[in-house]
């Protein structure tokens, strides 16, 4: 079976004014359908623009990227956006709800940007299928003001798998959360990985959180550094 | 274009209340605005216009071919025979109401001490208030002209005013035929009559059309048939219609021919009303750009998940415009609410015209056409649309990268 993720020779580079702050300095990595992985590194060691470049938010300054048996590494904007929607959910470190959306619409919503489209009922029964999964059933019509932390980052999970991604991408998940409500969220995202076969690929500083993980991977100042333990 | 992001775009109006609050206070303001400067310039216009083809010019005047251009020297040579064959025939036009004769002249009128010129108007009054409904209303002071009425004449009020002349007092009108031979007449003052036009109060005397010709020797001739219509909708229609039922003998003019001087004022009018309105426009617009600016910067970062997740960059471009089109139409109708009830208000009340020295008064209705309001409306609409499309441009062209970090 071909490989989900496979970078290789990633580069990135960022021009700051007069200098270039180098970011990535050529990274091979490659994660396989149904993996939970999780990359840790010290703060600046590039955890969030290795996952921007896998997540199709940003590109690479050199290498090349094959997602889900796609070269992606030199598409436009706009078929970007597509690969976003179709393959892959994000979850983020500030949930990033939007406010006048309720729970449910939330969830809805990256199903709801795409041309056709289920039809109406199915997609509400999955809608709410996701929300019992991540423990939300009852708050299906809260708006996410009304809402705890840890409640705001399950209703982006299950955003996260409403459109049935190839990939869920999530950078430090657990950042904004207590570290019981960490651990919960983490489970969670196991119990999917298990139930959805999705394949997790996140980031974080904690090292609570890494135990939990199947495969571990490091980075250390824009580079893959070995000694990564796997379960 | 989804169903979600239109409903994410109307609900983002409610989001920053006070702002959308104020950036609507902006439009209404703006709209209401343009609706009262309106409804008071176009009801000034239609008190004009009344004045004219009502009470003074008609809609329509019949004049021999040539008149109109020596008009300045009143040629009483070029006449016409005032007989019923002739009324009942331009009667017989489409949208035609009423038809009239009238002899105006020059001469002097003079009191006994002072002497002056004037401009004469030898009226029908068998016929005048068929052409000119509103002649009646005119009367600043004494009575009007009746069809049995001899030896008397109406003065303009400044001109009956500079004579101390009013009801009762005598004055002598002198004036020569179209063959050079000189008259005179007595004339009894029945009244003052009065017109939004000075040259009109200073300079008319209107008198009985069998008096005015016994005094320019014209028995049984006219200078003009002045024609009434049914509705100035239909004036330049009906005034080719009479062109060529009557032939190259007659020729025929609008009220707006006779009286550019009107027709000047009321297209400066709308000039005005449109730098207005212009000016008005520019400062909402302003308004507007602002407060999309501010939304935009507000919403950086969920502006980067609806891109994070596919939302297309024009997607988010249209999404910021529908916002706009929301607070443009609610402040529009707010605006055309409170226009439209100033306006009404006014228009229902009327606002009475001072003119300088006159005891009598005309009144201004103050009103706006549906079409006027529906413009005003969707210029509201489609300017709120137009103002935010620099914001919504910059906020669809973030870097999704750069707006999750922010
Ligand atoms: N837009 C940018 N412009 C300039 N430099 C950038 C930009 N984004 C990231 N960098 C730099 O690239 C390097 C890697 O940053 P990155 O955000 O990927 O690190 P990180 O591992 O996610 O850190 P953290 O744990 O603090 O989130 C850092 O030195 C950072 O300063
Ligand atoms: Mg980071």
């Amino acid at each position: 079976m071909p490989h989900l993720i496979e970078l290789s020779g990633i580069k990135k580079s960022y021009q700051l004014g007069l200098t270039e702050v180098v970011a990535l300095r050529g990274v091979d990595l490659t994660v396989d359908v149904g993996e939970f992985t999780v990359v840790t590194g010290p703060s600046g060691s590039g955890k969030t623009t290795l996952l921007n470049i896998i997540g199709c938010l940003d590109r690479a300054s050199a290498g090349k990227y094959v997602l889900d048996g796609i070269d992606v590494s030199d598409r436009d904007f706009d078929d970007l956006a597509d690969v976003r929607n179709q393959k892959i959910g994000f979850i983020f470190q500030n949930f990033n709800l939007i406010p006048v959306l309720n729970v449910a619409e939330n969830i809805e919503f990256p199903c709801s940007v795409r041309p056709g489209g289920e039809d109406a009922a199915t997609l509400r029964a999955r809608v709410e299928k996701l929300a019992d999964e991540v423990g939300l059933k009852q708050y299906l019509h809260h708006k996410p003001d009304e809402l705890s932390g840890g409640q705001r980052q399950r209703v982006a999970i299950a955003r996260a798998l409403i459109t049935r991604p190839r990939l869920v991408l999530a950078d430090e998940p657990t950042a904004n959360l207590d570290s019981k409500t960490s651990d919960q969220i983490i489970d969670l995202m196991l119990q999917l990985n298990k139930l959805e076969g999705v394949t997790f690929l996140f980031s974080t500083h904690d090292p609570r959180v890494v135990k939990h993980a199947r495969r571990a991977l490091a980075i250390s100042d824009g580079q893959m550094v070995d000694g990564a333990l796997a379960h | 274009m989804s169903s979600r992001l239109p409903s994410i775009a109307v609900r983002n109006v409610g989001r920053n209340r006070r702002r959308s609050l104020i950036t609507g206070v902006t439009i209404v303001f703006g709209v209401a605005m343009v609706l009262v400067v309106r409804g008071f310039t176009g009801g000034a216009a239609k008190m004009m216009v009344d004045d004219v083809v009502q009470g003074r010019v008609g809609a329509i005047q019949v004049h021999k071919t040539g008149y109109v251009d020596n008009a300045d020297s009143v040629p009483t040579r070029l006449n016409l025979p005032y007989d019923e064959a002739l009324r009942a025939k331009m009667l017989a036009v489409p949208h035609v109401k009423g038809v009239t004769g009238r002899l105006t002249f020059n001469g002097l009128v003079s009191n006994g001490s002072q002497q002056t010129m004037f401009i004469g108007r030898g009226m029908d009054q068998a016929h005048e208030l068929e052409a000119c409904p509103k002649a009646r209303t005119l009367v600043a002071k004494g009575e009007p002209l009746e069809a049995q009425d001899g030896a008397v004449a109406m003065l303009g009020f400044e001109l009956g005013e500079s004579f101390k002349v009013g009801p009762g007092s005598m004055v002598t009108l002198q004036s020569t035929s179209p063959g050079g031979r000189s008259n005179a007449l007595d004339l009894k003052v029945k009244g003052l009559t009065t017109s939004t036009f000075p040259f009109e109060n200073k300079r008319v005397v209107t008198l009985p059309l069998a008096t005015a010709q016994a005094l320019v020797g014209l028995d049984g001739r006219v200078t003009e048939y002045v024609v009434a219509i049914d509705d100035l909708e239909h004036l330049d229609e009906t005034a080719d219609t009479l062109r060529a039922t009557l032939g190259p003998e007659f020729e025929v003019h609008t009220w707006r021919e006779l009286q550019p001087f009107v027709r000047d004022i009321i297209a400066r009018q709308v000039f005005v009303l449109g730098a207005i309105a212009f000016v008005l426009f520019v400062i909402v617009l302003t308004g507007i750009i602002n407060t999309m600016l501010m939304s935009v910067f507000e919403r950086v970062r969920e502006i980067g998940t609806l891109l994070a997740v596919g939302v297309r960059r024009r997607q988010v471009m249209v999404m910021f415009l529908i916002e706009a089109a929301v607070i443009g139409a609610l402040g529009g109708a707010a605006g055309v609410a409170l226009g439209r009830a100033v306006v009404g208000y006014f228009g229902w009340r009327g606002i009475p015209f001072k003119l300088s020295g006159v005891s009598g008064s005309n009144v201004m209705y103050p009103f706006n056409t549906l079409q006027f309001t529906a413009a005003a409306f969707v210029v509201a609409v489609l300017g709120a649309v137009f103002a935010a499309l620099w914001p919504a441009w910059r906020a669809s062209r973030l870097n999704p990268v750069e707006a999750l970090r922010s």
